[in-house]
């Protein structure tokens, strides 16, 4: 039996502590393991935040994500096995645009994360990598009955 | 003054032990082998060289009185080359908070087909308090028996 909470904790302490020491680790387009993009939402860039969040953690990686997906943390479809999925970004001021395995995570718990261990006091701006435009109706089914990902999140290179 | 140095220093050591500052280690190995979806599959040392395979164990900090510990997670390889990179990797290390009574894991997966290397692995465990936990598992050629 998984204490979630417990584990929901370590997960939050492993990210703060390792976000201290190598902030590269969120926000930056094209390096970092997820990134802001609108006030509610990280895309988290899979399977590598999974692997490297458990690894800090000191728990499989399948424990990490069965604790972000019933904590709610992170989005899935309704039958909560579907979490990652192929999407087209780029980074603003650029033209070209890459596919990555992409999951979004509450902002709310990476934000909460930095502040308890991190050493933040603000949470992180949004950063400057966009969805494409166009694959907008492909992430509906990851936010059903959830707050949508704001207008800010798109673009077209 | 002999005689009182004696019962005196006694004290302090027994006090010293009553404080949990003796030598007794705080970190125990739970289970070792092979995991599948973070259950283990097989209680092993050796691991055969597959895509995918998960080797290492699950400890606990087995001092309810220990606080907090940092940890340092060493996994020591046979030498990884990656693709496009000149030197050889022989370590991945990772810092951890440790707290008593929960359990952790320390595994590596073979992701990729470079980083399948025959040879000893050793997962360690250093806490700040100078505990060590290590285990080392062979991985060999599939098909071969070791």
């Amino acid at each position: 039996m998984i204490d979630y909470t417990q584990s929901l904790e370590r997960l939050e302490r492993a990210l703060g502590e390792h976000y201290q020491g190598s902030s590269y680790i969120l926000g930056v387009p094209g390096t970092s393991l997820a990134l802001k993009v609108d006030p509610f939402y990280y895309l988290a860039i899979q399977p590598g935040f999974i692997k490297y969040l458990a690894r800090w953690a000191g728990m499989f990686p399948e424990r990490a994500a069965q604790t972000l997906l019933k904590t709610g943390n992170m989005l899935s479809d309704a039958g909560h096995t579907i979490y990652t999925t192929p999407v087209r970004v780029y980074a603003e001021g650029t033209s070209e645009t890459s596919t990555v395995g992409a999951s979004f995570i509450l902002a709310n718990f990476i934000d909460k994360a930095l502040a308890m261990y991190g050493g933040v006091t603000d949470p992180l701006p949004v950063s400057g990598l966009k969805i494409v435009a166009g694959e907008r109706p492909r992430l509906d089914f990851l936010f059903q009955g959830k707050t949508p990902l704001q207008a800010l999140a798109f673009g077209n290179p | 003054m002999r005689k009182l140095l004696l019962p005196l220093l006694l004290c302090m050591l027994s006090g010293c032990a009553m404080l949990g500052m003796e030598d007794k280690p705080r970190l125990a190995v739970v289970e070792s082998g092979i995991f599948k979806n973070g259950v283990l599959a097989m209680d092993t040392r050796g691991v055969p060289r597959e895509l995918g395979s998960t080797f290492g164990y699950r400890f606990k900090v087995t001092d309810p009185k220990a606080g907090p510990l940092k940890a340092r997670v060493v996994t020591a390889t046979p030498g990884l080359l990656e693709p496009g990179k000149d030197a050889v990797q022989r370590e991945y290390v990772s810092t951890l908070t440790l707290q008593p009574g929960q359990e952790y894991e320390v595994f590596f997966t073979f992701n990729e087909p470079w980083e399948m290397v025959t040879g000893p692995w050793e997962l360690r465990v250093e806490t700040d308090k100078g505990d060590v936990l290590t285990q080392t598992f062979n991985v060999y050629e599939a098909g071969k028996m070791q």
